[in-house]
């Protein structure tokens, strides 16, 4: 039995490809084409996932699309309805591609396969499963639960927002949902942009923002108490009430309506790469507290309706790392799974996840491992294609074949103090980088964060940096008792390892907070003492545990800064020409692709390096 | 072929402008004041949570 799943055609683009159960590969469209969030129908990436499961389209069983359209689009025109005589003008500008998608939806889909294989599909049968059932299944049925209470919150699907669930074996029983316009994924996006980012892009740095705003202090109280009392009401289990007067995003292409929400505040919204401010920080953990009160009650009521034990969590709102650790903490449930791809990407997993299971009933059978394989089931290069690389660039390397000593050699050379460019084995499905498109540093280095964040990904130097850790050492460092492999939870680091802060600290300014020396794990170490860990193991990535415990050997410390190898706006690499570039186009000293060591100093040649330093820098500045 | 394209979506630009003078906005008058209490209005009661108690089923997949 083969499916193909697919997302697309609103944000996050993606296929996967399951046979017998077994999830073969999945890979976001964004990698391929370079378009961060690429929406397109994701014609790269089915292609990835057939040559990887080698078979053509026409011995596919089933392709699974992770939503309805038809009722996504009555949703629309309902809006339209309602709000109406607001949304004239989007009515007309947007309707007419609805229109074609409602009643061409599966010539179209049809068409746009034909253009990737021509071949007879008269035979492949095309399933719709709800978005939220995608989601649900994305995470229940790769997770090592028999049965679990499911919690899936996210911007919008057809007409659902959030949902609760329940799985056991191969079944899963939607208890509730809630409905659109009301969607705790709008309210934080909402705020996104009020603060100056990008909807569906700027999300995560909302979340970085946040420990930087003043907890309790009056400014943060009275903006919870304005969002309380204006723009959400949080009923007692977990449900909300969007108040629409400040929103437009139920019939426009404006996410707010952005002078009642400067009058709320009174302050202006902020404008893109415009200066960052302490009050700016102060929204930005209001709305992160609100967001967390929302997923702890709705987590409440999962497990009232349910008696699980278990619960799994999905929908971009399970991409909240800090709420996640929050709601591990506050034990309602023993046992928690969150899917790494929990954004509208996992949708394509989880339709063809459902489709094998509830629509072809197959049994599931449960392991002591969730079966995502390390979320490692993107493509991989070959030796082949890096020879390729380094003859059309005349690169000069060192070949080290044994794997021992080329941890070893880059181990060192992360000691001392160099930025490592990490490529191997297949890529990573999901936002998180894991150990194989990854960019890494010494923890321990006071000035790391600061130099990746400006010299090398040139982003903003407030956002933080997470540790890759040696499983068996996670507890030393932080306090954490249970795996985390997906990077998908925050947690405080040990007493042990926080530094005496100034006396001043809670009041100073937040841009000072970055400078003081907070643990000796600086460089992963947030404002306010927290992490978002991604433990290893031999198992789940064996050359990558077995760099961290050469790290460990020389300094002591098992663990590595890791990020994601990209820059600031662009999509994970995914070739090792998009490796190359991006090592060549930044600050990093080292690039190792498999068994292949770049150093920049002997690869410097006539590359137009370090393109955008200067424009972004100064950005940077401003913020 | 440019030209037919734009004159299509003229003309499609019209008719839903109609469309949406003759039936949308009526629609939203009878939705606004209508009996049915449309997922917009606030509720009474404690819950926002619509109740759905419904376990997937194969059939399910197969409408769009």
């Amino acid at each position: 039995m083969k499916i193909l799943g697919i997302s697309g055609l609103f944000h996050d683009a993606s296929a996967a490809l399951i046979v017998n159960g077994e999830i073969i590969s999945a890979a976001q469209e964004e990698r391929f084409t370079r378009k961060k969030h690429d929406k397109d129908f994701p014609v790269n990436a089915i292609r990835h996932c057939l040559e990887i499961g080698g078979i053509t389209l026409s011995q596919v069983d089933a392709i699974a699309f992770y939503e309805k359209p038809d009722l996504k689009f009555k949703r629309l025109f309902d809006s339209y309805v309602y709000y109406a005589p607001k949304g004239f003008i989007p009515f007309l500008k947007y309707m007419p591609a609805w229109v074609t998608d409602k009643f061409f939806f599966k010539q179209r889909v049809f068409s746009l396969l034909k253009d990737i294989q021509k071949t007879d599909l008269s035979k492949v049968k095309l399933l719709f499963p709800e978005h939220h059932l995608s989601h649900a299944a994305s995470t229940f049925y790769p997770s090592t639960f028999e049965e679990a209470a499911i919690l899936t919150i996210d911007g919008v699907g057809e007409w659902a927002t959030a949902s609760i669930c329940y799985g056991k074996g191969n079944s899963i029983k939607m208890i509730k949902e809630l409905h659109f316009p009301h969607s705790l994924g709008f309210l934080y996006s909402s705020f996104t942009k009020f603060l100056g980012f990008k909807v569906n892009n700027g999300e995560y740095k909302v979340m970085g923002l946040a420990p930087y705003g003043m907890l309790n202090s009056e400014r943060v109280n009275r903006y919870v108490e304005l969002i309380k009392s204006n723009l959400v009401h949080i009923a007692d289990d977990g449900s909300i009430w969007l108040n629409q007067d400040y929103f437009r995003y139920a019939v426009a292409s404006e996410v707010i309506n952005r002078p009642d929400w400067e009058q709320l505040f009174g302050v202006p919204q902020r404008e893109q790469d415009s200066k960052l401010e302490q009050l700016h920080c102060d929204l930005a953990l209001a709305v992160q507290l609100v967001t967390e009160e929302v997923v702890l009650k709705m987590a409440k009521e999962a497990k009232r309706l349910t008696g699980s034990d278990n619960i799994c969590l999905s929908g971009g709102v399970a991409l909240n790392c800090v709420a996640n650790g929050k709601l591990l903490k506050a034990k309602i449930f023993k046992n928690m799974y969150i899917q790494p791809a929990s954004g509208d990407s996992g949708g394509s997993l989880g339709a063809a996840l459902a489709a094998h299971h509830i629509y072809y009933g197959k049994k599931r059978v449960v392991g002591k491992q969730d079966t995502m394989k390390g979320a490692y089931l993107g493509p991989e290069y070959s030796e082949a294609d890096i020879k390729k690389l380094i003859e059309k660039h005349n690169l000069v390397y060192d070949y080290v074949d044994d794997e021992h000593e080329l941890c070893n050699t880059v181990a060192e050379h992360i000691a001392s103090g160099n930025v490592i460019g990490w490529y191997q084995g297949r890529m990573e499905f999901g936002p998180r980088a894991l150990g194989n498109r990854s960019i890494l540093g010494d923890p321990t280095n006071l000035e790391m964060q600061r130099r990746i964040n400006l010299k090398i990904k040139f982003r903003e130097g407030f956002r933080p940096f997470a540790p890759s850790v040696l499983e068996e050492e996670c507890q030393e460092y932080f306090n954490l008792d249970c795996d985390s492999p997906y990077m998908l939870l925050v947690t405080d680091i040990q007493e042990n390892h926080k530094r005496p802060l100034p006396d001043d600290y809670d009041s100073m300014q937040w841009r000072a907070k970055l400078d003081v020396n907070r643990s000796d794990i600086q460089a992963i170490t947030h404002v306010n003492f927290s992490a978002r860990i991604q433990t290893v193991t031999p198992e789940s990535n064996r050359r990558y545990y077995n760099l961290i415990s050469a790290f460990k050997k020389i300094t002591g410390y098992g663990m590595l800064v890791n990020t994601s190898f990209n820059v600031r706006g662009e999509p994970i690499v995914c070739t090792p020409e998009d490796a190359y570039n991006c090592f060549m186009h930044t600050h990093m000293d080292y690039l190792v692709l498999d068994k292949y060591v770049f150093a920049k100093e002997k690869n410097k040649k006539s590359e137009n390096g370090v393109h955008n330093e200067v424009v972004l820098a100064q950005g940077d500045q401003k913020a | 072929m440019e030209l037919i394209k734009s004159i299509v979506k003229f003309i499609l630009t019209i008719f839903l402008a109609i469309f949406y003078a003759i039936y949308v906005l009526p629609a939203s008058l009878f939705v606004k004041f209508g009996k049915d209490k449309f997922v917009f209005q606030k509720r009474p009661g404690g819950s926002y949570f619509i109740d759905r108690n419904h376990t997937f089923k194969p059939e399910d997949f197969e409408k769009m």
